[in-house]
């Protein structure tokens, strides 16, 4: 008898809460515009990607904003916008983020201050960002890493901005997977983002055991990485079903306020 | 709709270990021959080639000893001998290596030569006896420098072995998502390397390699208990290239290297 692959089946729309667009500096991505997103995306069964541009979260935050507003308004229905931010540049943030909402391209904010220079995310810079995600209900999906803000900022940030939804990029895993789980019990507001750390073996139904299925949402970074692979660690993840269904789609529709399957 | 769907794709994983790692970080249990197999049958993967995590992260000698108990009754899974250069005789005198490998039914062999684990240059003045020892007989050579997530695989020393050893099938395991700018020179140069799918995950990278290089470069491997075996699979089975493209990546190329060794 040959062993052969089991392929899977979507019960849901697939949503991907953390991806990009675009090149970067530091590695060849091929195929990295809205077109070739795109083609991946169906090759995967990705419905809908959330999307920050590269060029956002690095050199030139405007840049990056008007290429995903571009991207977003000729595929509606496959990208929603992240609108970023860069605190380094502190004076321009306001008329940013009216310029970004005022199209509905987009749906929330990404924050990586990584490459901003390790900017606290609790700093000043970043303050207007979490005043409009809190009156205005938004996610801000931020990157979490060994060096960055530690989950006692996060937790304050969280209490802080109750009206917006904090997704823990990558869920923490540099900080300890346990004790950012600890976390979404503290507070009502925080869900983990499951980006890239599914690719460590058995890290999803590690995860899928220990925190509420309301509290994980599934991200791939693509382009940054491809999508397939992690997709894949949640599609053939060994827990049930109505938990992969909530990672892959209902949470994330939940936060965005939208509905796929109807 | 569904998706990862190709008919009659079997998998052959250059790249799952057995044993128990100092650090478990997620997945719960010691990895033994009976608890591979358990997850290779809940993805769908046919068979391995199989190193001994305690080959990686202790003795060569211990692990190497360990893996032959652990495989030789499984016909499913297949022994990857961990190398050390013979300078400081810690294993196999170099003209024993071959016996070494025919004795233990093991027909593909693999280094770590990182600060991190076994830490020896990766030069022909260390390894060149080996590898022409290696390089007569076909034995595939996985070539694993236990790269961190923005990490770089040494480049220049593996331009300088594949031109030596033009014969010897290398596959680099787990050269990154950052790697392109130092692989693709490598792949252009060398037709003897080839590359593990697992830990290549740059964005539809198993399709540029197929268009620039041939799909004959790339070999599935999931690096399991280390790494999630289910993205590995699902990620070749998911990629837009042609069903043979995809048959001979998932099982083909790998089946195709190891029945060149000649022991």
């Amino acid at each position: 008898m040959i062993h052969e692959f089991r392929p899977f089946t979507k019960a849901t729309p697939i949503i991907d809460a953390h991806a990009h667009m675009g090149s970067y500096r530091n590695f060849n991505i091929p195929w990295n515009d809205a077109d070739g997103m795109i083609e991946q995306m169906d090759a995967a069964g990705i419905d809908l990607a959330c999307v920050s541009h590269h060029a956002s979260i690095s050199a030139d935050h405007t840049y990056g904003n008007s290429i995903i507003r571009a991207a977003v308004s000729q595929h509606p229905g496959r990208f929603l916008g992240y609108c970023v931010i860069n605190p380094n540049y502190p004076e321009s943030a306001s008329s940013e983020i009216e310029k970004c909402f005022a199209t509905g391209s987009f749906a929330g904010f990404k924050a990586h201050p990584e490459l901003h220079g390790n900017y606290p995310l609790n700093g000043p810079g970043y303050e207007p960002m979490w005043k409009y995600a809190d009156a205005h209900g938004l996610p801000v999906l931020f990157h979490s890493y060994f060096g960055g803000d530690q989950l006692a900022i996060f937790e304050s940030l969280a209490n802080l901005y109750p009206g917006a939804t904090l997704l823990l990029g990558h869920a923490g895993l540099d900080l300890g997977l346990d004790n950012a789980v600890a976390l979404t019990t503290r507070v009502d507001n925080v869900v983990l983002d499951m980006t890239a750390m599914q690719r460590h073996c058995w890290a999803v139904e590690y995860l899928a055991a220990r925190a509420s299925s309301e509290r994980l949402v599934w991200g791939s970074d693509s382009p940054f990485i491809d999508p397939t692979p992690m997709l894949g660690a949640i599609a053939l993840a060994a827990i049930p079903e109505g938990v992969r269904d909530a990672i892959l789609y209902h949470n994330m529709a939940r936060i965005l306020r939208i509905d796929l399957q109807s | 709709m569904q998706t990862a769907t190709v008919s009659s794709l079997k998998f052959y994983d250059c790249n799952a270990l057995i044993g128990r790692p100092a650090i478990p970080r997620f997945f719960p249990d010691p990895v033994s021959g009976e608890v591979l197999l358990r997850e290779m049958d809940r993805i769908g993967v046919e068979s391995a080639v199989v190193t001994h995590v305690a080959a990686r992260e202790y003795s060569p000698r211990v692990g190497n000893d360990l893996l032959v108990d652990a495989v030789s009754v499984e016909p499913r899974l297949t022994g990857c001998m961990t190398l050390l250069p013979d300078h400081t005789d810690e294993l196999w005198d170099t003209a024993a290596v071959l016996n070494e490998l025919k004795r233990r039914d093991a027909r593909c062999v693999r280094l770590f030569p990182s600060e991190s684990l076994h830490r020896y240059p990766l030069d022909h003045r260390v390894l060149g006896d080996l590898f022409e020892v290696l390089e007569s007989a076909r034995v595939p050579t996985l070539l694993d420098f236990d790269l961190g997530r923005r990490d770089e695989a040494d480049w220049r020393a593996l331009y300088d072995l594949a031109d030596r050893y033009p014969l010897l099938p290398m596959i680099i395991i787990r050269p990154g998502g950052r790697s392109d700018r130092g692989l693709y020179p490598l792949l252009k140069r060398s037709p003897n390397v080839s590359v593990e799918t697992g830990g290549y995950w740059v964005h539809r990278g198993i399709e540029r390699i197929c268009e620039r290089f041939g799909a004959e470069r790339l070999v599935y491997g999931s690096g399991f208990p280390y790494w999630t075996m289910s993205g590995a699979a699902f990620h070749v089975a998911s990629a837009r290239v042609s069903a043979s493209e995809k048959m001979a990546i998932a099982s083909g190329n790998l089946e195709a290297l190891m029945s060149g060794v000649s022991l």
